[in-house]
């Protein structure tokens, strides 16, 4: 297996990021401002796959937003293989959103249920121009349905996504991110939604992703023992700041953070599997 | 799945309706049957070289006959023929009102719902303000300023029924661009247009269906009242100038109801059609409102049972 090495050049960073939630009132009066993201600075090199762990509300998935330009930024810099992204045009964050692709939580709700499994795939493509013609775009559809485990890929392309299984959802909405050929997934709860038999499934997708193709992954997650299995590294939030980061194993034996150590115990009911946990 | 339970145990699916053949009703096929009938009488009376016949002092308020199915009015003309060429002006006015209406609707919706802040709002505020407007004022003072006829009774009705059509699609739009999938869009680098074309307006365009049906039957309606007040400029024969016609000549004092009942029963049953179609393309768009009550009301006790 390809493994990250510590000197490979880092491609998201995030630095020092801060995202404030301001409600306005109608003549641009700031009325509220509430901290969600506070000083986040995260990395994730080629090949790696980095968990981002935390409870429910702990600002992962408005860091994650904030990463691909969908959430204004109150401070910091996303930088996104050693460029910048402060102050770029839409152009710049239209190819960083074909770099960068997210995967949402619930496929039920991220896929379209009036376009076909075809449709969906071939969004991106339209979207970005890639392909050169209707044959080749069918290809690399089928390419990415097939590299996803949906084969074969001619008995999903006219099916539409109420006809499949959660599991299968899933993996549509990873094949129609995979045929954009990103350099990066950013994973948001990506298996939370499924049910427990078809995780191990999914999570195996993304192992096998860096293993074959290198793909570096941001995988955020409540779910300590996927985080364990699959991540090389880990940064814990709580309350809007990451509380603790390092290699995923010495996190895991030797939390430093009060509040790691909580969500250690709160999930050694749950099995941390080869290798007992303190 | 995304569902909630009832108490009765019956889950029911919030979840967006599956996509599915439109399935029209008894109802919806009585309303097209009616509407193409309508619809070839208007043609006929527009392209068929129909005459009323010249005035014939005889024959004022002259009672239905079997050469003359509908009677003679004040001046003795054929009442049935005057029907069938006034059907034209009246179906083309509501027809064209109703597009007007939808049109403008549609698009400051569309363009009300998907911009949030002060566009919103200071469209919002344009559709209460046509919502409050009383239509026949309105209607009076704007073809004293352009004078009338029937170009301009059609872009009135229009300005008076789009703001309805308006309300329904930016809330549609509303609703729709907060949906994951339209985030989902945005994340792979869709500009506003791509989100508009693919995710929002497949949701709006059935709604524009049966907003619609609604706004030509509203359209006909209004058009029918403004002739009636003789809006609608001379030369036009239609269903309401006849109406007026036959008030203004005291065809009820004559006991002359063949010439008032035909036009008046004719924009009944053609707004009745309307409506009706609206109706079922709003239960075939939307199953949630029959099945969901079907289901709870008269299977729940069975059916929680089975499931305990």
């Amino acid at each position: 297996m390809m493994r990250a090495q510590a000197s490979a050049p880092p491609l998201l960073e995030l630095r020092h990021l801060r995202v404030n939630f301001v409600e306005q009132s109608l003549f641009g009066r700031t009325l509220n401002e509430v901290s969600a993201v506070d000083d986040v600075s995260i990395e994730v090199r080629q090949g790696e796959i980095v968990a981002l762990i935390g409870a429910s509300g702990s600002g992962k998935t408005t860091t994650v937003r904030a990463a691909l330009g969908l959430q204004p930024v109150t401070a910091g810099e996303i930088v996104f293989s050693g460029r910048p992204m402060t102050g770029m045009g839409p152009r710049e964050w239209k190819d960083l959103r074909r770099r960068m692709q997210l995967i949402f939580q619930d496929p039920t709700e991220a896929l379209n249920p009036r376009m076909t499994v075809e449709e969906i795939v071939m969004e991106g493509l339209l979207i970005h121009r890639l392909g050169e013609n209707p044959s080749r775009r069918r290809e690399m559809i089928e390419e990415a349905l097939g590299f996803v485990g949906l084969t074969p890929p001619g008995h999903f392309l006219r099916r539409h996504p109420h006809t499949l299984s959660g599991g299968q959802r899933q993996r549509v909405a990873i094949a129609a991110a995979l045929v954009l050929s990103p350099e990066l997934l950013i994973a948001d709860e990506p298996v939370s939604m499924l049910d427990p038999s078809i995780r191990a499934g999914i999570l195996d997708l993304f192992a096998r992703l860096r293993a074959e193709r290198g793909m570096s992954t941001l995988m955020v997650t409540h779910d300590l023992p996927s985080a364990y299995h699959l991540a090389d590294r880990v940064y814990v939030m709580n309350r809007g700041r990451i509380v603790e980061e390092g290699p995923t194993k010495q996190v895991f034996r030797s939390p430093s953070h009060d509040y790691t150590k909580a969500l250690i115990r709160a999930a050694s009911g749950q099995t941390l599997a080869d290798g007992p946990v303190p | 799945m995304s569902g909630i339970i009832e108490p009765s145990g019956i889950a029911v699916s919030l979840a967006e309706p599956e996509p599915r053949r439109l399935r029209l009703d008894a109802k919806a096929i009585a309303a097209i049957v009616i509407l193409v009938v309508f619809a070839l009488v208007a043609l006929a009376g527009r392209f068929l070289p129909l005459d009323p016949g010249a005035i014939d002092v005889t024959k004022i308020f002259a009672p239905p006959s079997a050469s003359h199915w509908l009677g003679h009015d004040d001046a003795g003309r054929d009442v049935l023929i005057q029907l069938v060429i006034g059907a034209w002006p009246s179906l083309v006015v509501g027809l064209s009102a109703a597009a007007v209406a939808v049109l403008i609707g549609g698009t400051l919706g569309v363009l009300a719902g998907y911009s949030r802040g002060w566009l919103d709002l200071v469209l919002l505020r344009l559709m209460d303000y046509f919502i409050v407007v009383p239509a026949l004022p309105f209607a009076m003072v704007i073809t004293a300023i352009w004078g009338p006829g029937l170009g301009h009774l059609i872009i009135v009705i229009g300005i008076l029924l789009w703001s309805t059509t308006a309300r329904v699609v930016r809330a549609q739009v509303k609703s729709g661009r907060e949906r994951l999938y339209v985030q989902r869009a945005q994340a792979l680098g869709a500009g506003h247009l791509h989100i508009l074309l693919r995710h929002i307006l497949p949701q709006v365009i059935p709604l524009i269906g049966t907003t619609g049906s609604l706004a030509v039957a509203l359209a006909i309606l209004t058009q029918a009242a403004l002739e009636f007040f003789g809006l609608a400029g001379t030369g036009v024969l239609s269903w309401g100038t006849m109406i007026r016609f036959a008030f203004q000549r005291d065809a009820m004092l004559n006991d002359a109801w063949w010439f008032v009942v035909p036009p008046g029963l004719c924009i009944c049953i053609v707004i009745t059609a309307c409506y009706w179609l609206a109706q079922s393309l709003e239960k075939a768009l939307n199953p949630r409102l029959s099945t969901t009550d079907l289901r709870v009301r008269s299977f729940s006790l069975r059916s929680a049972r089975e499931g305990a």
